[in-house]
């Protein structure tokens, strides 16, 4: 379920750069891969230029020829200035916490400069506009972050990424693209009928683990890989001794199955969207569930690691007829 | 131009814009309507509050009442809104408005631009070396402000000063720009369409009519009338005669050129006079005066360009002299002029008659008496010199009929234009052919520049008699009267009303010699800056760079000599601009980095967070044909930079082994 990124919005000239220059993967930015060219602003600044060398030759006066010059000389060296505020910074990406289909996705990208000019209104754009701006300090590691809202489950590519900068008089834009080949993963929206999942029949005794739960502590047993980090005995552990979890007894009715075969009738991404929910509300509770895809089974657990074990499973879940 | 986001306009910005259009306008303010000035300020503070206090922005109605309101004040107080007053008062008061309506980055994009123009609108009421510093200090604050637009994070002291030096840099890394722009920019004569009348103020000088009253006035001006560099000596102080209008007509009150205004005399190619001494050759570099007469030495021996001379050695220029201009001259203090014709005889003799009576008759009773040019023009000179005639700048007004009857007569006390006048007079009721020449005297070295400086109070009328055996021979009644005259300047805050005057006598004490070099060294530098900045005209560029040498003849050699010249430079800044960062005290540092280097053309980046070892080890993994020298070159690196190894040999090894490195 990946998404591509759509070069739809962008030109002819654009997309022309982009197949060029870019490459995916760590990118460090230097002149054949930065691309300058006035802003709006430029133009205006051109146009107020003309105005007044016109003035300075009508009036044959001397000190307007002056300020004229002193400004073209300066419009002449911001090319420099610009360029100079994103060369040779080095962007690759940063991890990425995954999200809920509709809320945004924070891509954070990490851009080190690796010499001794801050630079100044260093902006970030993503391939669907959504931007973000920063100082970057001398000799540092930054990490930007970009929100890019999401739609869709599944694996959220960032795709290309415009860096650009407008500093210091903003009448040039540099410019370059990176493709730092990040992604994020977007569970399902969590929606669907605000009901429990039906507790699992045959859950209880054939489990044999039934006194997990949170309620009264009955003793150790050895630590298994998805036990929640709440229940380690973590003074044993400062001991050196062997990671013990605490065994808690827990009622029998809260351990749980989400079963996609319950959701018959509706389509995938409701279905999904269902399981995702009630992986949710069961963390919430405290129970222990398992989750019964057609192809995957995970089995019952709980905690933060089992949750998001669960929540991609969901996500990247993919519906072969 | 596309994917720019908005950001929202950051409060130090806009106190930056505020600081810079007042700083733009308020040298305006004295010469634009005082309600205009009033509408900036109100609008201003008005925006200043709406910052401060977090008050609504306008609606769209009172935003165009406003406009209304700025247009009508402006056609009110100016009658018109076009032309280059209105044109400036409009273009405030519209700023103005602006202010109140900017809500968004463009807007404030725009004010900017306005600001920049509104600098260069100063520059034609006045290209002062004051003017044009105070108006760098307001471009610095106002490229300030577009920097302070572009900075993403603001606030603090740290950030004021940072976004000033950013400004001072792109200022000082623009400079050499502009020289080259300035110096090689193609210049065209005259302007491209006609807006200069109301460039011309009103200037004080000499002109073309000699009034009673009229030198004196100009005796209190220490404005500047030109500035003369001698190439050699300088003539001695007596000799310092410019020469300006010559005045052969009166009224008996008024003298004139002819009744016409026109010189009599008739323009001739050549100097009509024999020198009999060495020349002078020198520079005159002279203020805009609204006349045509350029000054010289009397007399001058060459014609500058677009001027010609009189039959009475006047250079007139062809046009007005609105401009400062400078010209080379070449003047003989000795001399022996030519003929007199019957016609010139006759206008050098010419007297109102039945005016002045008591002069007429002493001039005639001098002829009788002693009918010797030589002889009558000493009676007189004594006459001066011996009975009780004061020189003083307020001589009392003689409004009568017959003034030179009553000075000569009575008052006695009077200027060189009294002189002067009342010597001609004598000299035609005597019958000697007699003329007026106004002009300067004297002028005041400036040590520092090694350049005289001749003030409008320099300003003397003087006389020239027609003598057989010399031709025409200067006279100076005043000399005769107050020799100082031509041996010191007017000193104006000691000649009080009416008294006799007082000249300039070097001031004593420390104070006074300390006063005295900073008022030289600055006429020095504004005299430079006029020499060099703004009397650098199509005629000048001309001159200075076929001086060159360079071949640069026409505009076109001009256009690409420029672009030679700005290309180079752009190529030497970005070099100096882009590489100055990277290079290290660290002789160490700079090994190594020049080793990264090595290895970053073949796409091989030490990243940031790799020490030597971990980087060499990356890099024999994926190069292993590299192993040898990588493994060498890091273990003397470790070595120097950590273990202190016995740094000589160990840097020579590191260096050699680098050099030899070809991956």
């Amino acid at each position: 379920m990946s998404q591509q990124p759509s070069a739809g919005r962008s030109g002819a000239f654009e997309r022309f750069l982009k197949r060029r220059y870019v490459k995916p993967g760590e990118a460090r930015l230097h002149r054949r891969k930065i691309f300058i060219l006035p802003t709006y602003y430029g133009l205006v600044f051109g146009a107020t230029l003309f105005i007044m060398l016109l003035g300075a030759l009508n009036y044959n006066n001397n000190l307007a020829f002056m300020l004229t010059f002193l400004l073209g000389g300066v419009a002449l060296i911001a090319t420099y200035h610009t360029y100079r505020n994103i060369n040779r910074l080095l962007l690759r990406a940063g991890r990425c916490n995954p999200t809920f289909a509709g809320q945004p996705a924070h891509f954070r990208l990490i851009v080190d400069n690796l010499n001794g000019n801050p630079r100044y209104a260093v902006e970030l754009i993503a391939n669907d506009g959504s931007g973000t701006r920063a100082d970057i300090p001398a000799n540092s590691l930054t990490a930007l972050e970009l929100a890019v809202p999401t739609t869709r489950r599944g694996r959220h590519a960032l795709g290309l990424v415009t860096i650009q900068t407008s500093y210091p008089i903003g009448v040039y834009r540099a410019w370059s693209y990176v493709d730092p080949q990040a992604s994020c993963i977007v569970y399902p929206r969590p929606e669907g009928l605000d009901r429990a999942p039906p507790p699992s029949q045959s859950v209880g005794a054939e489990q044999g683990n039934q006194h997990h739960g949170t309620d009264d502590f009955i003793g150790f047993r050895d630590y298994a890989s998805g036990d929640s980090p709440r229940h380690i005995h973590w003074k044993a552990v400062a001991r050196g001794q062997p990671i013990m979890t605490k065994q808690f007894s827990r009622p029998e009715s809260q351990e749980l199955w989400l079963d996609w075969d319950m959701l018959q009738g509706t389509d995938t991404e409701s279905r999904l969207s269902q399981l995702c929910k009630w992986v949710l509300d069961a963390e919430d509770a405290g129970c222990r569930y398992g989750l019964r895809l057609p192809k995957q089974v995970i089995e019952q657990g709980n905690g933060e690691d089992h949750k998001h074990r669960c929540l991609e499973a969901l996500a990247l879940f993919e519906d072969v007829p | 131009m596309k994917k720019r986001q908005s950001y929202p306009i950051a409060n130090s910005t806009l106190m930056w814009l505020f600081a810079a259009l007042l700083m733009a306008v308020m040298p305006h303010a004295p010469r634009l309507p005082l309600l205009v000035t009033a509408l900036f300020l109100v609008f201003l503070s008005w925006r200043y509050m709406m910052v401060i206090y977090r008050w609504q922005p306008l609606s769209k109605i009172s935003r165009f009442a406003l406009t209304s309101l700025g247009l009508a004040v402006v056609y009110i107080t100016q009658g018109t809104l076009i032309g280059r007053d209105a044109g400036i008062s409009l273009l405030i008061a519209m700023l103005g408005v602006k202010l109140l309506e900017m809500s968004n980055e463009r807007d404030v994009y725009i004010t900017i631009m306005i600001a920049y123009f509104l600098v260069i609108t100063h520059f034609l009421y006045s290209q002062s070396l004051l003017t044009a510093g105070y108006m760098f200090v307001v471009v610095v604050v106002i490229t300030t402000t577009l920097i302070d637009l572009n900075r993403h994070e603001h606030g603090g002291a740290a950030q004021i000063k940072s976004n000033l030096q950013a400004a001072g840099w792109l200022m000082l890394q623009a400079a050499p720009f502009m020289l080259f722009l300035f110096i090689l920019f193609p210049r065209i004569g005259g302007p491209i369409w006609g807006l200069h009348d109301e460039t011309r103020g009103g200037t004080t000088g000499l002109s073309e009519e000699m009034s009673p009253g009229m030198i004196s006035n100009l005796s209190g001006s220490d404005e500047v009338a030109f500035r003369v560099k001698f190439d050699a000596e300088l003539p001695p102080n007596p000799q310092r005669y410019w020469r300006g209008p010559v005045l052969w007509h009166t009224d008996g009150q008024r003298w004139k050129a002819s009744i016409s205004g026109q010189p009599p005399a008739g323009r001739s190619s050549l100097p009509d006079f024999e020198p009999l001494g060495a020349p002078f050759k020198y520079t005159v570099t002279m203020e805009p005066s609204n006349q045509r007469w350029l000054f010289a030495l009397d007399l001058p021996g060459v014609i500058p360009q677009e001027s010609a001379l009189t039959k009475d050695f006047q250079l007139q220029t062809v046009k007005p002299i609105t401009q400062r201009v400078r010209y080379d001259m070449v003047s003989f203090t000795e001399y022996r002029t030519g003929k007199i014709s019957l016609l010139e005889r006759q206008r050098a003799l010419q007297l109102p008659a039945g005016v002045n009576p008591e002069t007429q008759r002493l001039g005639r009773r001098w002829r009788a008496e002693l009918n010797n040019e030589a002889a009558i023009i000493d009676a007189a000179l004594r006459m001066y010199a011996t009975e009780e005639f004061i020189y003083t700048l307020s001589p009392p007004l003689l409004l009568t009929a017959d003034p030179m009857d009553k000075f000569l007569f009575d008052t006695r006390r009077g200027f060189c234009e009294h002189y002067s006048s009342s010597f001609v007079t004598l000299m035609r009721a005597a019958g000697v052919p007699a003329r007026v020449v106004t002009g300067y005297q004297g002028g005041e070295l400036n040590p520092v520049g090694d350049y005289l400086i001749i003030r409008q109070k320099d300003a003397h009328a003087w006389a020239e008699v027609w003598l057989d055996e010399f031709g025409w021979v200067r006279v100076d009644p005043t000399a005769a009267v107050a020799p100082e005259r031509v041996e010191l300047s007017i000193n104006n805050a000691l000649s009080r009303q009416g008294e006799a005057v007082t000249f300039d006598l070097p001031i004593g004490g420390k104070l006074g010699e300390l006063v005295r070099k900073f008022r030289f060294g600055w006429d020095s530098m504004n005299n430079g800056w006029n020499q060099w900045v703004l009397n650098y005209n199509e005629a000048q560029q001309r001159s200075f760079l076929s001086n060159l040498g360079l071949g640069i003849e026409s505009w076109k050699d001009m256009v690409i000599a420029l672009a030679i010249a700005l290309f180079s430079l752009l190529g030497m800044f970005g070099a100096f601009i882009l590489l100055r960062n990277y290079q290290s005290p660290d002789p160490i540092v700079r090994l190594w980095k020049a080793y990264c280097r090595k290895l970053s053309r073949k796409g091989v980046w030490r990243r940031p967070s790799e020490g030597p070892r971990a980087f060499s080890e990356r890099v024999v993994t994926m190069h292993p044909e590299w192993a040898g020298d990588v493994n060498q070159i890091t273990q003397l690196y470790i070595d120097i930079r950590y273990a202190n190894a016995a740094r000589q040999e160990s840097v020579r090894a590191l260096r050699n082994a680098i050099n030899r490195f070809k991956p």
